[in-house]
């Protein structure tokens, strides 16, 4: 908010080469005329292309692109349903179960007594951010599917390696995103009405649940958005513990088969070896052209969605 | 300040560009890929040249970034098929021998003691197709059969579904994909029931696997030097270097040096078959 802010104090002014009758040319202003031409140039390019390439993909599979769960390149058949699904439920999953753990530890943490313990658990927190995502796949490989395959063994997962290996992985590495803009929201909001509550004799329990989490939830809410995106957007850590099997359907055997059984998301399939296979067959590459822009277009969708939902009340 | 920010990037330009000069990038099958690095490692010390080399996508990779001029040599561990030859009409592709090798099926050491000790073709064939899915029927425990299917474009399934299905028409069923032969191998030991394909240099070197022989017309035949040479076993296969433009010299050198005989102890290290029958 900070941020912007400061934007608003800004005016377009800089960009005027002609004014009050004369030039105003400056070395300063052409070169960020022309940076702010080419990162604009760049970020358009790019999305221009996508929409382009990917056009052809899109009339000649249509709705069925969306609709049916059958990607086979050999026979040029190109459904991505089991694809958008596997994206969407491991995401989903992961902030439903990152969500508790970050909304309390966050809590917990604004109501901790010991600002030494405090301050080193959030620069803790802070940290996993910081961690490649390909080691937490490795982690995931060697600590993450070995448990999960004996715990769960017996309700029918046969691998270890599945949506729902995937999905615990992603809300330990969304966890850090979540946890920070939740606890600076609560902060805030604690230092400000702290004392009337005290006064009015609330619980903490009382003051969370009556105050700070609805005041907050704009706050929770864009955290959330942040979240998905990252959720969505994780390739590497996801590629290695989701045991990619394409066109798999919670119809075949039920969603907790479908949950605990490997799977495919937009990110995996786009990550795999397909694109060197496509070299030269251009209905496939604009097929996995169309992943991709439909993998922008939904983190696009559900970040703005989510921050108007929050804007402007933190 | 601005100049010698600007030097300093016009020497990084320099150096990165005369780096790529001397350096050669390979790509391709992660089954030639540990000869290369092996290759590439003594040359750096000894000769100076640098050699990248990416298993990234396997042999389709190998072909592909030739295709596109990103690498210099591909790795492939299969034969180029008609269907690539079409794909890359206007690439001429020369292939280099540098090694054999075959494609073994593959089952964790407990599955094996359990019983299964073979396959044949069509019941290799049905299992693919998910008509067989469980160890029962195989003589082996009352457990399900997960076949983990190596990613498309990988020569490892190229080879492997030469064997099965000939020229025939392939069916489209997903499997669960595995990539490199090192993910390939340990899913194989970590997923009960879980069988692979997977070279057979990468099977042997690992107790914790074991090849499953092949019965064809009754006879087993098991992928070891004499089947492979002999082309009976039938997923053996060839391990290649394909360039697609005239050599340049630290081509050639590396070419020699795989040829040589230290090169191709190299290969007999990893336990692929050289080129030539050592008569010693």
């Amino acid at each position: 908010m900070a941020i912007s802010g400061f934007a608003k104090t800004q005016n377009s002014e800089i960009f005027y080469l002609f004014r009050d009758g004369r030039f105003k040319v400056s070395a300063t202003r052409l070169m960020s005329i022309a940076i702010v031409g080419f990162v604009t140039l760049i970020s358009l390019s790019a999305f221009i292309f996508l929409i382009w390439k990917s056009s052809d993909a899109l009339m000649r599979e249509g709705l069925s692109f969306f609709s049916t769960a059958n990607w086979h390149f050999r026979d040029h058949s190109y459904g991505a349903l089991a694809l958008f699904l596997g994206t969407v439920v491991t995401a989903v999953f992961s902030l439903l179960i990152c969500a508790p753990f970050s909304l309390f530890g966050a809590w917990a943490l604004q109501n901790l007594r010991s600002e030494k313990l405090r301050l080193s658990i959030e620069a803790l927190v802070t940290l996993m951010a910081s961690v490649p995502s390909v080691v937490y796949g490795l982690l995931g490989i060697l600590l993450l599917r070995p448990a999960l395959l004996q715990t769960f063994s017996f309700y029918g997962m046969e691998t270890g390696g599945g949506l729902l290996t995937a999905s615990i992985l992603l809300s330990i590495m969304i966890l850090p995103t979540l946890f920070s803009l939740q606890l600076e929201s609560f902060s805030k909001l604690s230092k400000k009405y702290q004392e009337q509550a005290l006064s009015l004799g609330l619980s903490r329990t009382k003051f969370f649940w009556s105050i700070v989490f609805p005041l907050g939830l704009p706050a929770i809410l864009s955290s959330f958005a942040l979240g998905f995106g990252r959720a969505a957007g994780e390739t590497v850590a996801v590629f290695l513990v989701i045991g990619r099997l394409d066109n798999k359907l919670p119809t075949e055997g039920g969603w907790i088969d479908y949950l605990l059984n490997a799977g495919q998301s937009i990110t995996t399939k786009l990550g795999g070896p397909e694109i060197f296979i496509s070299y030269q067959s251009p209905q496939h590459e604009s097929a996995l052209l169309l992943l991709a822009l439909c993998l922008v277009l939904m983190s696009i969708g559900t970040s703005s969605l989510l921050l108007t939902i929050s804007k402007g009340k933190v | 300040m601005f100049i010698r920010a600007l030097f300093s990037l016009g020497m990084g330009i320099l150096v990165l560009s005369s780096q790529a000069e001397a350096s050669i990038k390979i790509q391709g099958s992660s089954t030639v890929g540990p000869i290369v690095v092996k290759a590439a490692e003594i040359l750096k010390s000894n000769k100076d040249i640098d050699i990248v080399v990416d298993t990234f996508g396997g042999s389709a990779a190998g072909l592909s970034s030739l295709a596109s001029e990103t690498a210099q040599f591909g790795m492939i561990s299969k034969e180029i098929s008609e269907e690539d030859k079409k794909k890359y009409s206007n690439v001429h592709f020369t292939t280099h021998l540098i090694g054999s090798d075959a494609v073994a099926m593959v089952i964790s050491k407990k599955l094996y003691d359990q019983g299964v000790k073979s396959l044949s073709l069509s019941q290799l064939k049905e299992i693919y197709e998910k008509k067989i899915t469980n160890w029962k029927k195989l003589g082996g425990p009352d457990q399900k059969i997960i076949f983990l299917n190596k990613e498309p474009g990988r020569g490892t399934w190229e080879v492997f579904v030469k064997a099965v299905y000939g020229q025939g028409n392939v069916p489209s069923i997903s499997h669960l994909e595995v990539g490199s032969n090192e993910e390939a191998k340990s899913k194989v030991i970590n997923t009960p029931g879980g069988i692979t394909q997977l070279s057979v240099a990468w099977a042997q070197k690992d107790p914790r696997v074991k090849v499953l022989g092949l019965s064809i017309d009754g006879k087993l035949i098991l992928p070891d030097e004499h089947s492979i040479r002999s082309k009976k076993y039938p997923m053996a296969r060839n391990l290649y270097l394909v360039s697609s433009k005239p050599l340049n010299d630290g081509q050639k050198i590396l070419l020699d040096f795989l040829y040589s005989e230290a090169g191709q102890n190299i290969v007999e290290d990893y336990g692929y078959l050289r080129v030539r029958q050592n008569t010693k």
